[in-house]
């Protein structure tokens, strides 16, 4: 094949410039750390980092939910305590009643206490975290038990049933309430065939009062059952803390699991680059070289 | 027979060495010159004396009489240079397109954090974050905030692809200007270079500049160009002249309902159908590719504002409201915003699904699984994203790989061509030392002549 000047001249500038835009890259993809400078340098590839992203955004999102799950029901979780250490004192002192007869001044006493008992119970029902009533359902911003002014029954439950939901994971959501009608009985919402608590202990109080043993010990029966029924929900509770705990765990799991295969997509192998670098920068010295050598090669030095 | 015929002899070969020597000073000077084809000066036999049909009385019969330049020879050849024009024009159609397609793929995809499905994502988690805290005024202004984020993102998405398409529109306008410049300088030409054969003239510089212009042209427009008997070239673009000898039909820009650039022939105002070449790539992307993008935004933006807003609407905000939509209904990609009742006071959010519910955040929660929802064509909207945007990842990866295969068969069109027409410095140099001992062996010989014809002049029949 003919050679002609330009062909050498023009051939070796457009090496010079292959090799130039090559290691351009190379130094774009040190800089900045990512294998893929525009989603057209693997189509593929950047697909799934997108999705893997999203994953991302979304666990993140279900770890958060579990963590502040976690604190209601645990703040739920204290509050039951209470309500079941006020039950069971409530229960002692309807054993006390039962026993045997009484002073009218220790029946005065006693009924005092269960007052103050009441009292407890029915704060604990009002108790609040992060300023919403816990035992209101899903009206969390009015007070959910309040004395009955007509004194039948003595308390009134303005809450309502609603469970609130938290999704901790796709298609996973964890209930992180128990409505006050509920954990306390009014209207008979849990137990139809028992009073509610406050109307129990109040008749409790009565009874005391009027010193009838018999209808005390009944009672007592009642009371069991609110007892029992109360620490079953926090059985229940501590279930779901358990259950969510687990999940934390495995969302760290998935975290890192999609962190590592987002960084294998994207960035770049750096020492893999690196010598990529050096043998293309040696490249594009040879080529200077022999590009240097070749265009000094003319017969016009050996004429004349 | 002359006494000086052996003198006329010696002369035309220093004529002839000289001219052949100038042809060679030519080549040399344009080694560098774009687009120059190496000449060579052809040289033939003298007519030989007497010509043929004259009475043959002389002995020996015909004499040669030296030597001439017969003609100065320009090197072509017409497949070739058909055969790299046809690649060019190709190649250059793909260069415009995926320099098109690259700005697309930018405004789309963005930086991984900033794309429409990372705020897409966002917006989302919004929702979830307000599900958890459903009393929270401050849980709406971040859904809002989010909403807004989201809104602004693709309504930029959009004017960032008319703007892409607008750039198109302006390059023609520039291109045809440069069509029209060329075609009428080919006509020039190809005039010039008639009168000029029909002289009997090789006007091979004109030729070169031709073939520039022709190259140039197919570059910008895509022609089928082919010579007649005259000499002439007829270069058409979709099957209509643009330049037929030394004629030529201007093409024009003008303006389409849709505020696009139409090219037109300005004789009658019909579309002139592009084919190939630099145009042809730009207004594919501009007329095809940005609007099935522009497409898909919208069916995106619409099924995204109909689906919140259907389960929104159904809610309570925290001053009471129902039937409040979220996004303002009815919107496009390009005017896609949070409804005005939204943007005004942010517990018009809803999160609950029933009225005076200040704890319920179960539809905050439906809302954040419209994610899920198979919206459009069996896909969520994030995958309608994903989709998008791996389309137009693969769209640009197809044009640069088609950009690089018809970069390399030019490369070898361009070698074949370099290799025939290039001047090789040596070459010329080698054959300057042949002319210039012709040209010393033709002094010589007239030297040697001058002083047998001055011995005869001189010394013989002296008185």
């Amino acid at each position: 094949m003919r050679v002609s000047t330009p062909m050498i001249t023009g051939h070796l500038a457009e090496r010079i410039a292959a090799n130039a835009e090559r290691l351009f890259r190379l130094q774009q993809q040190v800089s900045s750390g990512k294998r893929m400078l525009a989603p057209s340098d693997d189509p593929t590839a950047a697909a799934r980092a997108v999705e893997m992203r999203s994953s991302l955004t979304q666990i993140a999102q279900y770890a958060d939910n579990v963590e502040r799950a976690t604190q209601k029901l645990k703040t739920v979780d204290v509050l039951l305590g209470d309500l079941g250490n006020a039950i069971r004192s409530a229960r002692d002192i309807a054993l006390q009643a039962a026993n045997g007869a009484m002073s009218a001044d220790s029946q005065a006493a006693l009924a005092r206490e269960l007052d103050d008992l009441i009292r407890r119970i029915m704060e604990t029902g009002n108790a609040e975290s992060n300023g919403y009533h816990v035992f209101a359902g899903y009206k969390t911003l009015t007070v959910p038990f309040a004395t009955n002014p007509s004194g039948t029954p003595p308390v009134i439950y303005s809450g309502d049933e609603g469970q609130q939901s938290v999704e901790v994971g796709r298609d996973a959501s964890i209930v992180v309430n128990v409505p006050g009608s509920v954990v306390f009985n009014m209207g008979g919402t849990a137990n139809p065939a028992l009073d509610d608590l406050f109307t129990t202990l109040t008749e409790l109080r009565d009874q005391i009062l009027a010193g009838d043993a018999a209808a005390i010990s009944q009672q007592i029966t009642d009371i069991d059952a609110h007892l029992q029924r109360v620490l079953v929900f926090r059985a229940d509770v501590g279930g779901k803390v358990s259950q969510l705990d687990l999940c934390a765990t495995r969302l760290q799991g998935m975290h890192l699991t999609v962190t590592d295969a987002l960084s294998k997509t994207e960035d770049v192998d750096l020492s893999q680059v690196v010598v990529d670098l050096q043998t293309q920068e040696n490249i594009y010295q040879a080529t200077a070289a022999v590009a240097a050598q070749v265009s000094r090669m003319t017969l016009l030095d050996y004429l004349l | 027979m002359s006494t000086f015929f052996g003198i006329n002899i010696a002369l035309s070969s220093l004529l002839a060495q000289q001219r052949a020597l100038d042809v060679i000073g030519h080549n040399v000077a344009n080694v560098n010159t774009p687009g120059y084809r190496r000449q060579e000066a052809v040289l033939r036999t003298g007519e030989p004396y007497p010509p043929a049909g004259a009475s043959a009385l002389l002995m020996g019969g015909q004499y040669g009489s030296g030597v001439e330049v017969e003609m100065i020879r320009r090197a072509q050849d017409a497949y070739l240079d058909l055969h790299a024009r046809t690649v060019t024009q190709q190649m250059a159609q793909w260069e415009s397109a995926h320099a098109a397609l690259q700005e697309v793929e930018s405004i789309i995809s963005q930086t991984p954090d900033a794309n429409l499905g990372a705020l897409l994502d966002r917006f989302w988690t919004s929702w979830q974050d307000l599900s958890a805290h459903p009393e929270e005024l401050s849980a709406r202004v971040d859904v809002r905030q989010q909403a807004i984020t989201l809104t602004e993102a693709i309504r930029r998405t959009v004017a960032e692809l008319r703007e892409t398409q607008a750039g198109i529109d302006l390059q023609l306008k520039g291109k045809v200007d440069d069509v029209n410049r060329l075609a009428a300088e080919v006509a020039s030409l190809n005039t010039q270079i008639s009168a000029a054969q029909a002289e009997g003239k090789q006007p091979n510089d004109l030729l070169d500049r031709r073939d520039q212009d022709l190259s140039e042209l197919s570059r910008l427009i895509g022609i089928t160009a082919f010579a007649t008997d005259r000499g002439d070239i007829i270069a058409n673009v979709g099957a209509r002249p643009l330049i037929q000898g030394g004629e030529w039909y201007g093409i024009e820009a003008a303006t389409r309902p849709d505020g696009h650039i139409e090219v037109r022939w300005q004789e009658d105002g019909t579309a002139v159908r592009i084919q190939t070449g630099e145009m042809a790539g730009a207004i594919n992307v501009r007329d095809t590719t940005v609007p099935n993008y522009l497409a898909q935004l919208d069916t995106l933006a619409q099924n995204l504002i109909s689906a919140v807003n259907a389960v929104h609407g159904t809610g309570y905000g925290m001053d009471g409201s129902t039937g409040v939509d979220f996004f303002t209904p009815g919107a496009t990609a390009a005017d896609i915003d949070v409804s005005a009742a939204v943007l005004a006071d942010a517990r018009a959010i809803a999160a609950a699904a029933a009225a005076d519910s200040p704890g319920d955040g179960s539809l905050a929660l439906q809302i954040a699984q419209v994610r899920d929802q198979a919206l459009i064509g069996g896909l969520t909207l994030n995958d309608a994203f994903r989709s998008l945007m791996t389309e137009v990842a693969t769209t640009t990866r197809e044009a640069a790989d088609t950009v690089a295969a018809r970069q390399q068969s030019l490369r070898q069109v361009t070698l074949r061509q370099q290799s025939l027409y290039g001047v090789s410095l040596d070459e010329e140099m080698s054959n300057m030392i042949v002319y210039q001992h012709a040209y010393e062996a033709a002094a010589r010989l007239m030297a040697t002549l001058d002083e047998m014809l001055g011995t005869l002049i001189e010394r013989t029949a002296a008185v």
